[in-house]
């Protein structure tokens, strides 16, 4: 079975710091630069901020769509693998990828995705808000869940007083 | 081998549209490492020391440092410095922004920016990358910041270009106009805004999507990362005892509790400053008002509101989205409100003369047409617009506001609950009070020997001593490890004026100008106390740990501070060059003779604090007479060319 863990956002919590973006790059690069994360904030009217990256997409189109089938999944953590020995850095992934996850360093010329950090993702661990967070994929829904019980508790506690 | 690239400068001059780029020689930047240090350099070597701030051979300049967008953690500011307006009299001062114009800078490919000359008609500058354009701002003449900064990107056609510019307080050379970068960061003391103004500069974007920042140490740079996310607090808050704590813990800001409930309701979310993961503004929308980012002292009218009913209202939101729309700077508001109020009340300034309606003092009137009159120097603003000073000296009562006779009490009461931390009245040089120096003597003599308000930029005392919230053993601890010896605090109000306080007052300002220089968040640095390790003790190491790990250049705590006394000196001599000698390291009078009104702290006593300066000066290696550095100090320091200038111009002592 694939993947356990995904990075979720909760857009309320982000500070728009752009740390996550300099880490990432510090991490996988040596060097610090947006243009080289594969994370990225992106910032509108001041105060909305939305992180772009590879969603780990169940049967993504980069991989389908690589002509030669250099996009592979590690079966065991579920995170996208590109093989530099096969790529030939023919763009069509970064074309095709409809969230802007595959790119191309502006340094080395090859593509890069986000590789979760093999399984333990920095921008999650120095995110201050806890914007970002690395949870079980089961997790999302329960947590949504979770709200409509707090709805629930709410319509329960004005009643209050009404029943006996 | 290091990798410290760091030192490229984009100069341009309007008056002749000419654009230079160049690298700053590399021994002046392991002698100045950027940020103020560097600043001052250039200013040394470029502004004469007879002009005024208005003369277009002024230069403003724009310096970043080599941990700005590294990843360094809080390290989102930009210095600026050029010759202030704001100061009293006109003379060298810096002041810093924080945002993501420092970072973009970098990005484009530059370290530091100076604008020479003045353009023949309005301008502003959009800088992409390696293309460098001056475009006309008539159109934009006359807007207020948040319409300039939504039209520049439409104009440029970039949703990501950094924008800094200034309202119309700044073309009207209101001398403490600031420069607004988003909503809310400014670089606000300084009164910089009116230089842009007098330069006929309205805005400067920036975009970079080129530059590749080498990392030194990556491993090393991201366990600090995660070290200093971990442990660093603001303004090192760290017990609940902390005035701010429930701010900080609450709202992300450093606010006293009685603000809580206001920003709890109309916040929409924290913001901050590049790579920094403190968050420490809050981005408020109040109906009908809009929306725009807030820290601190942009709730001074808050403080005002509190100090004169008790409660907060929207009025305060609306004054801070005025002032940074109008470009007038807020701390200068906090001191000339009161004061405007009291002659109101001693019947020196009426209704009716002035058109400023005081009786709708809190409330939106009265802030929403003071705000106007000073921006648009339109009556009594044009007076007004000169700084709180100036105006006293205009209306011939300088003695009055220095001695604060016959006003102590009420201008006291004025400044409301925010007095008891800060002070009220000026502090000297020009600037609103800002801690007081009868509540701790170091306060004195950063104050004295400052260039503008000290505190702005050095929190680092005031963060253990006053918003820490530790007991005093504790805070003495960390007193032996940041200044030195644990006499070098006292109980409030209660100074000892020995050679303790001296010490801590000299590593406070030689951290601070090597703060500066790197740059990093006062907010943030040095990290003295923490709630997070046993005694409370923080990492004092971490600015020079951040430091080796980006550049790769070995460096200790002791010897950063070597580099900011270094950089010290230099503006010393700078300040010398200009006519500052040890008379004009004053205190405002009336903290000889009043007690403090709100924590009850004696007057200081003017003889033992003069025999605080002799000490001062000495340990210093300055001349204790004139208060000018000697050629050996200078010489000691790597300064010679500095010492040999001003033993040329007949300024050094002996």
């Amino acid at each position: 079975m694939r993947k356990m863990k995904v990075i979720i956002y909760n857009p309320e919590k982000c500070i728009g710091c752009r740390l996550c973006e300099s880490v990432c790059s510090i991490k996988h690069t040596g060097t610090a630069s947006p243009m080289r994360s594969r994370i990225k904030i992106l910032k509108r009217l001041e105060y909305v901020f939305v992180p772009v990256r590879c969603r780990q997409c169940e049967d993504p189109i980069c991989m389908l769509i690589c002509p030669v089938n250099a996009i592979t999944i590690d079966s065991k953590l579920g995170i996208m693998k590109l093989d530099y020995d096969v790529c030939r850095g023919c763009r069509i992934c970064v074309e095709a990828c409809p969230f802007g996850g595959a790119q191309i360093d502006p340094v080395e010329r090859k593509i890069f995705m986000c590789d979760l950090c093999e399984g333990d993702p920095l921008c999650v661990k120095v995110c201050p808000g806890e914007a970002l967070e690395f949870v079980e994929e089961s997790e999302i829904v329960y947590r949504k869940r979770e709200k409509i019980i707090e709805m629930y508790t709410k319509i329960l506690e004005s009643y209050k007083g009404l029943i006996r | 081998m290091s990798s410290l690239e760091f030192g490229r400068v984009l100069k341009i001059d309007l008056s002749t549209e000419a654009v230079k780029v160049y690298d700053i020689a590399r021994d002046d930047m392991r002698k100045f490492i950027g940020g103020e240090g560097i600043a001052a350099k250039i200013y040394w070597d470029e502004v004469p020391p007879n002009i005024n701030a208005f003369d277009e051979n002024n230069i403003l300049i724009f310096a970043t440092g080599p941990l700005v967008a590294s990843g360094a953690p809080g390290a989102g500011r930009t210095i600026v410095a050029g010759r202030s307006p704001q100061s009293y009299p006109e003379g060298y001062t810096i002041s810093s922004f924080g945002g993501e114009w420092g970072a973009e800078l970098r990005y484009a490919g530059y370290d530091i920016l100076v604008i020479k000359g003045k353009a023949k008609k309005p301008v502003y500058i959009w800088i992409k990358d390696e293309d460098v354009e001056i475009r006309s701002a008539s159109h934009l003449w006359g807007k207020d910041t948040f319409t300039v900064r939504e039209n520049i990107i439409r104009e440029v056609n970039d949703e990501e270009a950094k924008i800094i510019t200034i309202g119309p307080a700044g073309e009207k050379r209101v001398r403490y106009a600031p420069i607004i970068h988003r909503s809310g960061h400014a670089a606000g003391q300084g009164g910089f805004g009116a230089v842009m103004g007098s330069k006929n500069l309205k805005a400067i974007a920036v975009r970079g999507t080129r530059r590749i920042i080498k990392v030194h140490d990556p491993d090393g740079l991201l366990a600090l990362v995660e070290r200093v996310k971990k442990i660093a607090t603001l303004m090192g808050v760290t017990t609940e005892e902390s005035p701010l704590c429930e701010g900080y813990k609450k709202v992300g800001t450093p606010v006293v509790s009685e603000l809580v409930p206001f920003i709890e309701k109309y916040k929409l979310r924290n913001t901050g400053c590049h790579d920094c993961p403190k968050g420490c503004h809050v981005f408020l929308e109040v109906p009908e008002l809009g929306g725009g980012e807030m820290t601190c002292v942009q709730f001074f009218y808050c403080w005002l509101q509190l100090g004169a009913k008790g409660e907060v209202d929207e009025a305060c939101f609306l004054a801070k989205q005025l002032a940074d729309k109008y470009g007038v700077n807020v701390y200068e508001l906090l001191q000339l409100i009161p004061y405007i109020l009291v002659l109101n009340e001693k019947g020196v300034l009426s209704e009716e003369e002035t058109g400023i309606p005081f009786s709708k003092f809190p409330g939106k009137e009265f802030i929403e047409t003071l705000i106007l009159k000073i921006a648009n120097r339109e009556g009594i603003g044009d007076l007004l617009a000169e700084g709180t000073w100036r105006f006293a000296e205009k209306l011939g009562r300088l003695k009055e506001y220095l001695t604060m006779e016959g006003i102590e009490e009420s201008l006291a009461n004025k400044f409301g609950m925010v007095a008891g931390y800060m002070g009220y009245g000026t502090g000297g040089h020009g600037y609103c009070a800002h801690y007081d120096p009868r509540d701790f003597i170091v306060s004195g003599i950063l104050w004295a020997t400052g260039h503008r308000d000290p505190w702005s930029y050095s929190h680092e005392y005031i963060a253990v001593v006053e918003w820490s919230g530790l007991d005093f053993e504790y805070q003495q601890k960390i007193a032996e490890i940041a200044w030195g010896s644990k006499d070098a605090i006292h109980p409030m109000g209660d100074p000892k004026y020995d050679e303790h306080e001296v010490r801590a007052a000299i590593i406070v300002q030689n951290r601070s100008v090597i703060k500066n220089s790197l740059p990093l968040c006062d907010w943030i640095y040095p990290i003295l106390c923490t709630p997070y390790t046993e005694a409370y003790i923080g990492d004092i190491e971490m600015a020079s740990k951040l430091f080796t790990a980006v550049t790769g250049i070995k460096m200790t705590e002791q010897e950063l501070l070597k580099i900011g006394e270094r950089i010290f000196n230099l503006e010393r001599a700078i300040l010398v060059r200009e006519g500052r000698r040890r008379e004009g390291d004053t205190l405002p009078d009336y903290v000889f003779l009043y007690p403090h009104r709100w924590t009850g702290s004696p007057p200081l006593d003017r003889e033992k604090f003069e025999k605080v300066m002799d000490m001062y000066y000495s340990m210093r290696g300055w001349d204790v007479k004139t208060g000018i550095p000697k050629e050996e100090k200078l010489k000691e320091l790597g300064l010679e060319d500095v010492a040999r200038k001003l033993r040329e111009e007949g300024l050094l002592p002996g």
